[in-house]
């Protein structure tokens, strides 16, 4: 197993990891970062739980070596909040029971972030077509629609 | 009580702050220093003998530790917490395998990678042998799973079950006389209620740390049942329950798959006490198929008897149910829970024979609904198929064949007692709010048009909250586990000194939000604010027995155990107060974080101060001794029914065979509600899962045993594109079976709605002849119906 | 990630040459990897074996649209496919098919040149290392037998790329370098009918980029799976139909894909759609034809009665959509 030295910018911090080169973003983050709000679901890329940022857009890091992304700026779950502070999006999960059991969460909110970066006033149809890569068991997906919605429309700063 | 707002009120979760910034840990979120990593080595056969298995090149792997096989843990027996029907499963495959993916032998190492490649080295003899898969072919009984044992575990049999305990007529004679009759109409159809594969989107993890220092063993496992495990991991290596701790932390999903007490928990443990090291194994999505247990799988004929204008003299029911290769913890007991409802809501004759039957493939065991979804699903596609035969309005024939209010309590055919329903009123409700003829009209403005329309309707009862306890000795042999064999459910209220609050509940949460309700009602009941609660569950050290969630428990049980501990705590409360403000206990009220006597709020003592009294027993009355906790194990006397209706308003594309959920509604009843967000969410969750099964799910296994459909992408869960956001109402008829009045909620979702979406999809193809298509409804299958009606 | 890519060594090329350096002799084992959503899962599921990856993710000159003086489009391989979705300068068919392709994740990752590469899929070998063993491997997978067509001496395993009846429906040409030289052939002949070698590119060359000629031309994508997301195409169906001042069909590309080990141009229908109108009796009748000559194998999710029947109904939605197309 060859060892390398992969540079990782993690939610703005820069990480010198060294470990096997075929590693995946998701192992590099988990194990050698020991940043475990990124989750695996299924390991192949078919459910949406190991989702991160990368360059700000979502990302499946368990079919991600984590050498593709030396250079580009990774956002992960635990990168969102300001300090102990949620964003205006984890708010609104919380404020809509869009969590239960949470494990779909981080992966769902960064998707959802992306989104309302590039598409502040999203439809009902534009959050299912963003979150259609995100697989949730618990919520049938309703509560979490309604959180996006209300994040965008408190961003926006209009009425609720 | 004074009441204060927070019940019914909808609360925010204290489990979001944590989740949503991605701090909760869950089972592979926990570390340990010096973690062994454990891989089993699975069989590729449905049906084999083991000849010989070769270790040797696997120990001397790198960074191998063990190899263990049957000849190792044979020692400890079988897995304790399987019922003792059929063939026990060993902890590791003796001399033969019965399904693919069966555990052969288990490597440990110091990483998973050096695991997997060492497993790769176990070399096992296989001698293939017949293998059977098909329900029908097992029911014949020819080809045997294992050696000569009938593939017929059992019958559960409608008015026998309960022999010598209620005495019931057997139904079938007056069935037959009514089928007989010139004035009847006697329907059937023959229904597959497909294998799911549960599929939370955590997998299954396990991690054990044996302590030989002190003799003791820990456990973190993402189950429903930590105390459970705990018990059986205490029989099995023949240490008292004290020695063994487990812990749930967060859970990423349970819906029953994590309600078991699995070979691979005890194997670690086994691993870790032998080797002095933490051992950890974690499921890959791909092993959930062969390593977790499945859902559903009934192949079955509903017949159901009666009269032109909608009277239903006789439903009957048989089925075979796959029990898979080996039964677990409930595999044989969930057609029994479906026959709890089997007859519904409906006051007719019922009569049922479910036969349990083995095959060569993974054990199924309880699935979100366990039985019940099954169950209603059989009653409630005849019931619509019998309403059309007839020509009558589905919702006329539900309201002709109801139980009435005044008739309740209701003994059931099988001699349960029901404990509230308005039925009729509930469907009402649902009608009223969709605008049933309304909705009826664009239907068949619609179908004038070409366009294929349909509505469907069900209605359900379920029966949840499981209790009674004299229920848990005929066949949840929790009794082997070192448990005492019941149904109950555990809290503990403990005041702090500083006047906040601790509440120990034993419940096995995978995101219900236990850690809300729970301190809404110990916050209603003792006037502490929310954030001045806090409550645990899932380690199995904190409670001296919890009986874990699952079945739509936790509310009704432990919740009412919780509800009895705060009365309690209060109680005490009260007496110290009233000696602090020199008034009488029964004058004292508590809100807003304090007590105060009636009437005069001014006349106040925070909890803090209390507290404080009760934390040192020398400023107490006489009388009354020290410390402010309650700790209170109730039984309840009796299971809980909640019910609803729901409607579906689908389009069927004639080209394609595809169906376009267009709107869902859903009218339930689960008694009192305490968080209706977090009530509202179990409905949304449990709904989609029906709807899944109807539309997109099916474990598919081919006939040489093998599962098909073991990643994420060949079966396929809904994703948000799927499916329309659900309308959801409730009608409130409290129990009385607890002093909550709830019934639990968390599978009625599921019970109520895959039959609403076949019933939908039928009846938008129905004038084209077509009379039932099987789940899921793939647009092939939709497609190939109409053609089919056609020739 | 308990599923661990097995060991392989990865390489950033810096520029074209050194890339067609590292896989120019195939004894190295070097198979080159761009936004890597088909390869990794393939890598963890045993189904590739290499030595080294190389990848392309920092060659600038695979990198880019352009829309050159003739009006034609040139994409660079390492585009990737949401960068396309949502490009004012690419075919809007183009466009459209690549906002349908996996999830919205993949879709950040994925790129055309990977894509149009992508390998051919099949329910026998689309299946855990265990199975294939117990099974016996397929063709594809290095045994003997085709499961799906025994009797066959050919791999049937399925095309399942998106973008490639797209782009032979507009009639692309691909760019191919490699270390023994630069050739440029149509996307049509890109592809081969057999579900091992199913690329006429030899395993040392590298697709860099892919030129559209200017179009007039009215043009529709149609899909088939079963969620509106994550699934491969059941079937997918490329239209792109010339129409003269009086609505009359000059010429017509049909393309569909995911019915055959290599996307399938159904030249009787193009054929029969010469010279007529485009109304729904023509269009039904065309898309009959385009059904006609196609075996669809059964190893996917639906049978073939119905893989047939969906082929015409969605050539049929294809070429109704391009007719009203505004161009």
């Amino acid at each position: 197993m060859t060892e390398s030295i992969l540079r990782l910018t993690v939610n703005g911090a820069l990480h010198t990891v060294v470990t096997s080169s075929h590693r995946t973003l998701l192992e590099v983050l988990r194990k050698d970062l020991d940043m475990t709000g990124t989750k695996h679901g299924c390991d192949l890329g078919e459910c949406g739980a190991c989702t991160v940022l990368v360059d700000s857009k979502p990302m499946l890091s368990c079919i991600t070596l984590a050498s593709q992304v030396e250079g580009r700026e990774i956002t992960t779950i635990e990168g969102l909040s300001d300090g102990p502070f949620p964003d205006e999006l984890q708010t609104a999960f919380s404020e809509l029971g869009a969590a239960q059991c949470g494990y779909c969460t981080p992966g769902m909110i960064l998707s959802s972030r992306s989104l309302l970066d590039t598409n502040p006033d999203p439809t009902t149809d534009d959050i299912n077509e963003a979150l259609a890569g995100n697989l949730c068991r618990c919520t049938g997906y309703v509560a979490i629609i309604s959180a996006v919605h209300l994040a965008a429309t408190r961003t926006l700063g209009r009425a609720e | 009580m004074t009441s204060t707002s927070v019940m019914g009120g909808i609360v925010r979760r204290k489990e979001d702050p944590s989740l949503i910034q991605g701090k909760g840990a869950y089972v592979d979120d926990v570390k340990r220093t010096g973690e062994l990593a454990a891989v089993f080595v699975r069989s590729p056969f449905a049906a084999a003998t083991i000849t010989s298995i070769d270790i040797e090149a696997a120990k001397a792997a790198p960074g191998v530790h063990a190899v263990y096989t049957a000849d190792d843990v044979r020692h400890l027996g079988p897995n304790p917490a399987q019922v003792a029907v059929g063939t026990l499963r060993p902890l590791l495959a003796d001399g033969a395998v019965k399904h693919v993916g069966e555990a052969v032998a288990m490597v440990v190492a110091e990483n998973r990678y050096l695991a997997q490649d060492a497993a790769d080295l176990v070399f096992v003899d296989y001698e293939p042998g017949e293998v059977v898969v098909d329900l029908k072919d097992a029911f014949a009984d020819k080809v045997k799973v294992h050696g000569d044992a009938s593939n017929i575990l059992l019958t559960w049999h409608g008015h026998g079950w309960w022999e010598g305990v209620i005495d019931l007529p057997d139904p079938s004679p007056g069935i037959q006389e009514a089928k007989e009759r010139d004035d009847t109409v006697t329907v059937s159809l023959e229904m597959v209620n497909q294998r799911l594969l549960p599929t939370a989107i955590e997998p299954r993890a396990v991690l054990a740390d044996w302590n030989s220092g002190y003799g003791s063993v820990e456990l973190w496992s993402s189950s429903q049942i930590p105390h459970a495990v705990a018990g059986a991991v205490g029989v099995t290596f023949g240490i008292p329950s004290n020695k063994v701790r487990v812990v749930a932390p967060e859970v990423g999903g349970g819906f029953g798959v994590k309600l078991n007490v699995y070979p691979d928990e005890i194997l670690v443990c086994f691993a870790s006490k032998e080797l002095g090291r933490p051992v950890r194994w974690t499921e890959t999505r791909r092993e959930a198929g062969f390593a977790s247990t499945q859902g559903r799988g009934w192949v079955g004929t509903a017949t159901i008897t009666g009269t032109a204008d909608g009277k239903i003299l006789g439903y009957e029911l048989e089925a075979i149910c796959d029990m898979g290769a080996y039964s677990h913890n409930f595999t044989v007991a969930v057609p029994l829970l479906g026959l709890f409802i089997a007859g519904g809501q409906y006051n007719f004759p019922t009569s049922y024979a479910l036969h349990c039957v083995v095959t060569n493939t993974q054990t199924t065991d309880a699935y979100r609904g366990a039985g019940r979804p099954e169950a209603a699903y059989y009653l409630e596609r005849i019931v619509d198929h019998f309403a059309r035969e007839i020509g009558m309005d589905p919702a006329d024939v539900r309201k002709a064949n109801y139980w009435k209010p005044e008739d309740f309590p209701v003994q059931t055919a099988i001699g349960l007692t029901m404990d509230s329903g308005d039925y009729e009123k509930n469907l009402d409700a649902l009608l009223d709010r969709v605008g049933y003829e309304d909705l009826k009209a664009k239907r068949d403005a619609a179908r004038a048009e070409g366009r294929l329309l349909g509505l469907g309707l069900s209605t359900y009862v379920e029966v949840c909250g499981f209790g009674p306890s004299a229920l848990a000795g005929l066949g949840f042999s929790w009794g082997a586990y070192g448990l005492p064999t019941a149904f109950n459910g555990s809290g503990v209220v403990r005041v702090q000194p500083d006047g906040t609050c601790t509440v120990t509940i034993g419940t096995g949460p995978s995101g219900q939000g236990h850690e809300t309700t729970w301190a809404q009602i110990v916050s209603d009941g003792l006037g502490i604010a929310m954030d001045n609660i806090e409550v645990h569950h899932g380690d199995s050290v904190d409670l001296p027995m919890g009986i874990g969630t699952f079945g739509s428990r936790s509310i009704a049980v432990d919740g009412t155990a919780t509800f009895e501990a705060t009365a309690r705590v209060r109680k005490k409360a009260a007496i110290i107060a009233g000696h602090l403000l020199e008034a009488a206990p029964e004058d004292i009220q508590f809100a807003d974080g304090r007590a105060h006597v009636a009437g005069s709020p001014d006349r106040a003592v925070e909890w803090g101060q209390i507290a404080e009294s009760a934390y040192q027993p020398h400023t107490l009355p006489e009388g009354v001794e020290g410390g402010l906790e309650s700790s209170v194990v109730f039984s309840p006397p009796n299971a809980t029914w909640p019910f609803g209706s729901h409607m579906a308003l689908v389009e069927v594309d004639p080209e394609t065979g595809d169906v376009d959920l267009l709107e869902y509604w859903a009218t339930d009843d689960c008694g009192n509600v305490i968080n209706p967000m977090i009530v509202d969410g179990q409905l949304h969750g449990g709904i989609a899962q029906g709807i899944a099964q109807a539309l997109y799910e099916e474990a598919i296994y081919d006939d040489m045993g093998n599962l098909l459909t073991s990643s994420m992408a060949n079966y396929t869960l809904p994703v948000s594109t799927s499916l329309p956001l659900f309308s959801l109402d409730r009608t409130v008829t409290p129990t009385d079976v607890n002093p909550l009045g709830v019934k639990g909620v968390g599978e009625a979702g599921t019970i109520g709605s895959a039959q609403t979406i076949v019933n939908a999809v039928v009846d938008a193809v129905a004038h084209l002849g077509v009379r039932h298509i099987d789940m899921p409804l793939r647009p092939k299958r939709v497609w190939q119906a109409i053609q089919d009606a056609k020739e | 990630m308990t599923i661990q890519v097995p060991p392989v060594g990865f390489v950033s090329a810096g520029t074209l040459e050194e890339a067609a350096r590292l896989v120019s002799d195939p004894d190295d084992r070097a198979v080159l990897i761009a936004g890597g959503t088909d390869l990794v899962p393939k890598l963890k599921r045993h189904q590739a074996a290499p030595i080294t990856l190389v990848s392309l993710a920092n060659i600038e000159a695979m990198h880019g649209i352009a829309i050159t003086d003739d009006g034609a489009c040139v994409i660079g391989a390492l585009t990737t496919l949401s960068e396309i979705a949502s490009s004012p300068d690419v075919p809007t068919m183009l466009a459209s098919a690549a906002a349908t392709v996996a999830s919205p994740q993949i879709r950040n990752s994925a790129t055309i040149g990977g894509n149009l590469c992508v390998d051919t899929r099949c329910n026998y070998i689309d299946m855990p290392l265990t199975w294939r063993q117990a099974r016996g491997h397929c063709l594809k997978d290095g045994g003997d037998t085709c499961w799906v067509a025994p009797a066959s001496d050919r791999c049937w395993a399925i095309s399942s790329t998106d973008l490639a009846p797209v782009v032979i429906a507009l009639n692309a040409s691909v760019r191919l370098v490699s270390s023994r030289g630069e050739r440029v052939v149509t996307a049509d002949s890109l592809y081969r009918s057999d579900g091992i070698n199913y690329l006429t590119k030899t395993s040392d060359e590298i697709l860099v980029d892919v030129t559209i000629p200017a179009t007039t031309a009215r043009t529709s994508f149609q899909k088939l799976r079963r969620r509106g997301s994550i699934d491969f195409a059941l079937l997918s169906v490329a239209c792109a139909v010339d129409v003269d001042s009086e609505g009359r069909c000059d010429t017509a590309r049909i393309v569909v894909g995911g019915i055959a080990s290599a996307p399938v141009s159904a030249t009787d229908a193009e054929e029969f759609l010469v010279g007529k109108q485009l109304t729904p009796e023509v269009i039904d009748e065309a898309s009959e034809i385009a059904s006609k000559p196609v075996r669809a194998q059964d190893n996917t999710d639906t049978g073939q009665r119905y893989r047939k029947w969906m082929i015409s109904v969605h050539v049929a939605k294809a070429l109704t959509e391009a007719a009203t197309e505004r161009v």
